[in-house]
Parts: structure tokens; sequence; C-alpha cells
């Protein structure tokens, strides 16, 4: 205890005991030094000097970038490696083995409650099955919403996707270089990030939603009798896993197979004994001109309105926190169509018309800006 | 003397990944980027203050550890290895680019005060990193460095050395140095502590 003795502030500020004693919460070091002080008062001038150095010298300025922007840059990474190497990925069969048994036992059994019983149970397993084949080759994040209206997830391509409450979401920590999939059971509204090169799949029980980029509702809930994805903005094209044509999609970067437009909605009913899908035109008006309610129903449309109120729109929506200077930047106005836009993609857009610059900080939005007058 | 218990588990974990990554497993090159990333941007960033050109360093820096992977050296310290793949490849990318910045690419560096005040206070804007800055300015880019280095990254005075070329004597008394003159500074900015 007593080799401290001699020491300069700096020493102490050099020292590795001293600097963990500084910066963490470690019982075991902050008796030692306390102990120590009290044995040597007389040096309580020095380490508090050494103590106050530390800080500083531990508080130099550092950058701090959106997790979206280091998610992007681990995309990057990962984009580069692909490139160099031949394509690894493997096209898989998406229909499973006791696809066709379930097929099957369907045909033979007309009707009744073991059957359904029976059609839950398999459907229950789907998604648990999807992910688990999926961890072969993913290194695979899931998320659930048991108890909030909607969760905000972003994806590492930067896409946004709310998820409502009793769903779940399983996503690969980065996308490789030609497809981006993802695994769904309850109802998520997504907002997709476009890079028309790498479409993006949602696999949700019997179907698969196929995007290039665009806004969607999927509902496939396990005991849902009925599946339904309903469009938004832009196209996507959707087919039951099982189908022939869910190895041809697999592979083209085109859309194909039933394609749907905004405003309208697919229902794939389970309770037929083969999946049936029905196009329902425009069930939803692609943007209601009504008080809007959900996002679905929303639009993101903008003409020299204030930024207090898009902000303030995008808290409710997404459910976060935009903590910026009411003051200085509220009246700032944006002039911009963010509809067909990501969460992120809307906040970097908006903020680049009021030059400002966002950054998060422990999950809240920080703007930043001068102000525009 | 003292060891920090926290730090000797992350290296454990560090080894196996290490191993994990050298056989090919994407997944370890994944968390290692998790683990790592910011903490490099963050050096990066001070050492070229310019973040464009920092984040295509640290994605070099990934990128070719996946290349060289089969060769990689079964046992490293793999933060000490990372910082100093990121030094090296920042400095080839600032030779390349001449005009700005080299000076901190060359030996014996001595302080240019304006740049960095400029760098920190259009970047954050922030007042009190500002006024810090004021303090830092009497520090030549190397102090900085090493200030950075040791308050940041947790790398011993031994690797510092390593990581720029220098003996370590010469290192624990450019960090004397440094302190001393931060010291002076001190009074100010812990006035300014005070109002933040």
């Amino acid at each position: 205890m007593s080799n401290y003795l001699p020491y300069t502030p700096e020493e102490f500020a050099t020292d590795d005991y001293f600097i963990h004693w500084v910066l963490s919460t470690d019982l075991e070091a902050e008796t030692f030094w306390q102990n120590w002080l009290e044995t040597y008062p007389f040096k309580r001038n020095e380490v508090e000097t050494a103590r106050q150095l530390v800080l500083v010298a531990h508080q130099l300025p550092e950058p701090t970038l959106p997790d979206s922007e280091i998610a992007a840059l681990k995309q990057s990474v990962f984009d580069r490696i692909d490139a160099d190497e031949p394509s690894q990925t493997v096209v898989r069969p998406l229909l499973s083995r006791w696809y066709w048994a379930a097929a099957v036992l369907a045909g033979l059994v007309s009707f009744g409650s073991w059957y359904f019983m029976t059609q839950e149970r398999e459907t229950k397993a789907e998604y648990a099955q999807l992910v688990k084949q999926a961890t072969e080759k993913y290194d695979l994040v899931e998320v659930e919403n048991q108890t909030k209206p909607t969760r905000l997830i972003v994806l590492p391509d930067g896409s946004s996707v709310l998820l409502k409450k009793g769903s779940k979401l399983s996503y690969p920590t980065y996308f490789n270089r030609n497809v981006r999939e993802i695994y769904l059971t309850g109802e998520a509204f997504f907002e997709i990030a476009k890079d028309p090169t790498r479409p993006f799949y949602v696999f949700a029980n019997e179907i698969v939603t196929k995007v290039l980029g665009t806004s969607f509702n999927v509902r496939a809930f396990p005991d849902d009798k009925r599946i339904q994805v309903t469009v938004k903005t832009g196209k996507v094209s959707v087919y039951e896993a099982k189908s022939p044509e869910a190895a041809h999609q697999a592979q083209t970067r085109r859309l194909e197979g039933l394609i749907l437009n905004p405003g309208q909605k697919v229902v794939f009913s389970k309770e037929a004994n083969q999946l049936e899908a029905n196009v329902v035109k425009q069930t939803v008006p692609p943007v209601s001109a009504r008080q809007p309610e959900t996002i679905q129903e929303m639009a993101f449309e903008y003409d020299e309105t204030p930024v207090s109120q898009i902000f303030s729109q995008l808290e409710k929506t997404y459910s976060i926190r935009i903590a910026y200077d009411h003051e200085r930047l509220g009246n700032c106005p944006v002039t911009a169509s963010l509809t067909d836009e990501p969460l992120y993609e809307k906040l970097k857009l908006t903020c680049r018309a009021i030059r400002a610059h966002y950054e998060i900080v422990n999950g809240e939005v920080v703007v930043t800006g001068k102000g525009c007058n | 003397m003292h060891p920090r218990t926290n730090s000797e588990k992350r290296t454990e974990e560090e080894s196996l990944l290490w191993t994990a990554l050298r056989a090919s497993d994407r997944n370890a090159l994944g968390k290692l980027f998790d683990a790592y990333v910011r903490e490099l941007l963050t050096y990066g960033y001070r050492m070229s203050r310019d973040m464009a050109l920092t984040k295509d360093a640290v994605q070099d820096v990934f990128v070719d550890l996946w290349a060289y992977r089969e060769t990689l050296s079964p046992t490293v310290e793999v933060r000490f290895y990372l910082y100093s793949c990121l030094r090296r490849t920042l400095l080839k990318q600032l030779k390349n680019r001449q005009p700005l910045s080299t000076d901190w690419a060359e030996a014996e560096m001595n302080s240019e005060p304006s740049a960095e005040t400029q760098w920190m206070e259009s970047e954050t804007g922030d007042q009190q990193r500002a006024q810090i800055s004021s303090g830092l300015q009497a520090l030549s880019n190397r102090e900085y460095e090493v200030v950075s280095l040791k308050y940041y990254t947790g790398l011993k005075i031994r690797q510092i050395a390593t990581l720029l070329n220098l003996k370590e004597q010469t290192v624990a008394n450019t960090l004397q140095n440094a302190l001393l003159k931060l010291r002076k500074h001190l009074v100010h900015l812990l006035f300014l502590y005070l109002l933040f």
C-alpha cells in the first residue's frame, strides 16, 4: 500500500489500478483506495488531481454514430466479402417434408376437430422450423413483442419493422449479397429499404412475401385461420411456401406470381383443405383521406410542414422519442415525400431538409441543428 | 498487480472467436465486428479527424481479416491486433491523399492546434467539447494519440509502444508530458465540468 506514497498526480493517473478505480465501480478497488486515503490523508489533493486527469483524458471527444450506420458498415463488410468469394448461397427448396404429410392428411380427413388441432400444431411448428433451418446459414436475432402495441425494429439494411403485440421476428445480423430473408410469426408492418438487386423475403407460416422495396403488412398468427398480406406502397408478390413457384421465385430478381399493388390485400384461407388465395381489391384505400389511425393508412407527405409536426407524427407512429430544440428547429418547414421510406430514411431526409443531423442516444433520437432562420 | 476480471473473461471469449474465425466461421467475424467496431471508429476518428476515411479503413480491416483468416497467427491479442491493422490502414490512406492531415502520418509531429480546434468545433458543435479541445490544443498529435490509447482502449504501455513503433520509455515520457500539460488546464476544465 505504501508503494504509492511517493507518487505524483501524473504517476497516479497512469497507474492501471488507479485508472481502474476512477473509471469503474469495482467495490474492491473502491475499498482499497478509500483505505489508502484514510491512511495517507495528506495525499488527498494529489489523488483528487489525478482523478480529474483521468476523467478528462478518458473523455476526449468521440464520434457518435447511429446504430443504423454501424449496421450499414457491417453490411458492407459482408457485401465485400461475398463479392470476393464465389457465391455459397444454396437455394433450398422451401417446402418441408411435413407439408406433404399434412397435405395428404388433409386430403384424407374431411372435417373434424382432430384435423384442426393437428393443423394448428403443425402451423405453430412452422415458424420454429423455418428459423431452425435458417440458423444453418445465418446468425439470427430473434425479437419478440409481448407487451407493447407495436415494437420498432431496424434491420441491418435500414428497413424498419413495426412488430405487433404477440408476434416474433427472426432476422440475420447481416444480410448476404443476394437476398434478404426474415421470418415472422404474428403480425408486422414492414417498410423495406430499396435495393432491387437484393430482394426481400418475409416467411410467415405457409406464405412467402417477396418485395424489392416497399411497405406492407403481414398478418400470420399461428391460431389465425387466415393469413393476410396488405400492401401500402409499391408492389409485392405473394406465394405459398410449398408451391412449385417457390423455388423459382427464390432465384429471380423480378416479381412474379400473385402481384399485389397498393391498397390490395391477399388472404390465404387455411380452412379449406387446400390453401386458397383471394385477392381483395382496394379493401384499403392506398392512403386514406379520412383521419388515419394506423401506419398502414398513414401518409408521410409534407408541403412546407413545420418539422415539429413531422416529428410528432413519427413519434406517435413508431413509438419513439425524438429530442430536439423546439424553439430553434420546431418551425423549420419541410417539403418531402416520405411515405415509402423506412424510419431511418425518413429521419435522415427530414434532417437533411432542415440542415440538422440525428443520432440515437440511449434509444432516443436526438436531433441537432442550427435552425433555419 | 490487480487483474481486471472482466477483461480476462473477455480475452477468453475472444480467443474462442479468433479460433472460430481462423476456421472460416463468418459469425465469429460478425461478433468481433460488433465487439470492436465502435472503439475502432473512435480511435480512427480521433487520429484522422475524418469519419468517411475512418469508416473505409475500419471496413478494410475486417474485410482483410476475413481474406487472410487462414494465415492469421493462432495466438494474438485481438484488440492490439485490430488497432495495429487499423493504424496501418489509416496511415496508408492518409499518405495517399496528400495535402490533408498528412501531418499525423509523419513520424515526428508538432501539434497543429488550429486544425484540431476546427475539427472538434465543426464536428460536434458542442461547446463543452470545444472547450476541452482548447485544453487539448497544448498536446502534440503524438501526445494526443498516446493519451487516447491509454485511457480509451485499455492497451498496455508495452502494446502502445509496439503499436506506435516507439520505446516503452518514450511512451511513458510522452504520457507524463501530456498529463502535465493537461493538468495546467485542469482548473479551467473543472470549472466547465461543474457547469455541464
